[in-house]
């Protein structure tokens, strides 16, 4: 596999990651009202932290792909 | 001066900048280039590619159906969050390859590019008429949301069909003069807008109403306690449904048409960090949403003709000190509506010259096709503004189904770059099937498997059909030449 590849592959992974937290079984563990942390229900709050988690991740992912280039 | 003369006046100042920017953004371009009306010779930069893909997804949808959500279906409207998160997540790959094949081979469209790969005519047009199909409603949907808009802030003083006749008009006017940069332009200025007006309204009403957010939702769970939860007894929507609903709006998000053609716009690098900042487009809706839950409990649901209202309602009986904040309001709403309807009308415009109009005749001289695209703006503009003015509820609500389908393009793209066996005539039975079981289960169908959403069964039946096709009918000689270099790039 060329290491492009092997990138686009990891990325594939990391999709699935954050889907499979904001789905059923897993948003399980989030989809509850309490604790309400920042005044927001936990079941938003874990939304949110996924999205920041997410575009974290996503920052790494073009730090490596500028590596490559 | 009534207080609407004043909203009105403000109105007016936002649709005549929002105007002159889609004006100016063609000017010194040229004019009888079809690149630069349709892609805009590929040279956009991160900022307007951010607010183009952001302001056409920000939609009225977001405006005015996002706080309807929120308002009566609780928890199930974070939905509306996690499905612009993840949506645009697989553009991160799949993006990059399309801009480079596309500029490689001179693409503009979806159609071009899913043809030239399965060597198929056909396909170009059944993609072409797939998009319009699915550009249409949402359209009219969006003038809907304008006439609405104008009527309400203006006390029915301004008829539902002028508003939406002025603000489209000029949407119209600008798209067919400066093509898609007069799309991105205007939708710079109405996504910021639009985002800083989401932001005071959100903040306004959950504290004039509540006395901040940690009050609000308390008093929300203390009076249910399933609202703020998914598939709970109280709670408005299943485990299932929302989890389907979420995988098929990652799978379907990509595959609008239109998005193609912006892809087209700029370049691999700059797709990449779109996809990466995209997210944050979403915290920019929290606020949006917060405007409807601070309508619950303080709005009975019989004040209200349906959800979609909250909104418009909470600006008319709580927000009555000053009719400038009124026409900002306005202009606000005005602009999510706008800034998608500008980047749809493009892309519609666009499919219908080159998908269907040159997929049939290939003989049109590249400047008769650019006039057919200008001349498409106003066509297609018109049709979804009839619909809109006079169409029947029940024939819109039929309409709104049409981009559901949408979401049955994706085996045809990930096979296109991924799958090299896949052959065109499995595509095409895969795209066909989709369509049609997507359509029995949202129409004829009382209820779906286990209430999955529709066009996720569809899809199964469409992979399925391309996976036993693909082994019956081979490939033909250029379409293997195709199949490896849209494999390898």
């Amino acid at each position: 596999m060329k290491k492009k590849d092997k990138i686009n592959f990891y990325f594939f992974l990391f999709s699935i990651f954050i889907l499979a937290l904001l789905i059923f079984p897993i948003y399980n563990f989030g989809n509850r009202v309490d604790p309400f942390i920042f005044g927001i229900p936990f079941s938003l709050f874990w939304i949110v932290a996924c999205i920041l988690i997410q575009f974290i991740g996503i920052l790494f992912f073009l730090f490596i792909d500028k590596e490559e280039s | 001066m009534e207080k609407w003369h004043i909203a009105l006046v403000a109105i007016s100042i936002y649709l005549v900048l929002a105007f002159l920017i889609g004006i100016m953004a063609g000017k010194g371009k040229s004019f009888f280039s079809l690149s630069e009306y349709a892609v805009g010779d590929r040279s956009f930069n991160l900022f307007v590619m951010w607010f183009l893909m952001g302001g056409t997804i920000f939609s009225a949808f977001a405006f005015l159906g996002g706080p309807g959500w929120a308002y009566s279906k609780g928890a199930a409207s974070f939905y509306i969050l996690v499905y612009c998160t993840l949506g645009l997540m697989p553009w991160y790959v799949i993006g990059p390859k399309v801009a480079k094949i596309g500029k490689k081979n001179n693409y503009i469209t979806m159609g071009d590019f899913l043809g030239d790969r399965f060597q198929s005519k056909l396909l170009t047009i059944i993609v072409g008429i797939v998009a319009i199909l699915a550009f249409i409603p949402y359209l009219t949907l969006q003038i809907k949301g304008m006439a609405y808009i104008f009527n309400v802030l203006t006390y029915d003083n301004i008829p539902y069909w002028f508003g939406a006749f002025i603000s489209f008009g000029i949407v119209v006017i600008y798209v067919a003069t400066s093509g898609v940069r007069g799309a991105a332009w205007s939708d710079v200025f109405q996504a910021i807008l639009m985002l800083v007006i989401a932001w005071i309204l959100g903040m306004y009403f959950v504290q004039k109403l509540h006395g901040g957010i940690g009050n609000m939702f308390e008093t929300i769970n203390n009076s249910n306690n399933d609202f703020l939860l998914i598939g709970e007894e109280g709670s408005a929507m299943s485990k299932a449904r929302y989890s389907s609903n979420i995988i098929i709006s990652m799978i379907g998000f990509v595959m609008w048409p239109h998005l193609f053609t912006k892809s087209y716009t700029t370049t691999e690098k700059r797709i990449k960090t779109t996809v990466a900042v995209y997210p944050i487009f979403a915290l920019f809706l929290l606020p949006v949403l917060f405007i409807g839950f601070s309508g619950y409990g303080i709005v009975s649901s019989d004040q209200i003709e349906n959800s979609g209202q909250i909104l418009p309602y909470l600006i008319t009986n709580y927000l009555t000190e000053s009719g400038l904040l009124y026409g900002i309001v306005g202009a606000g709403a005005l602009a999510a509506a706008m800034s998608s309807s500008d980047a749809i009308t493009h892309g519609a415009s666009v499919s219908f010259g080159r998908d269907i109009c040159k997929a049939i005749y290939s003989k049109i001289p590249e400047n008769i096709e650019l006039w057919i695209m200008r001349g498409a703006v106003f066509g297609v503009g018109a049709i979804a503004y009839l619909i809109a003015i006079f169409g029947s509820e029940g024939l819109i609500q039929l309409l709104l189904g049409a981009y559901g389908p949408i979401a049955q393009l994706a085996p045809a793209v990930y096979a296109s770059l991924f799958f090299r066996k896949v052959s065109a005539i499995s595509i095409i039975i895969g795209l066909i099937l989709g369509v049609c079981i997507t359509i029995y289960y949202q129409y004829f169908s009382e209820s779906t498997l286990y209430d999955l959403h529709a066009g996720l069964i569809g899809l199964a039946f469409n992979v399925s059909a391309v996976f036993i096709f693909s082994y019956i009918y081979k490939q033909s000689d250029s379409e293997i030449v195709k199949a490896k270099e849209f494999n390898e790039i």
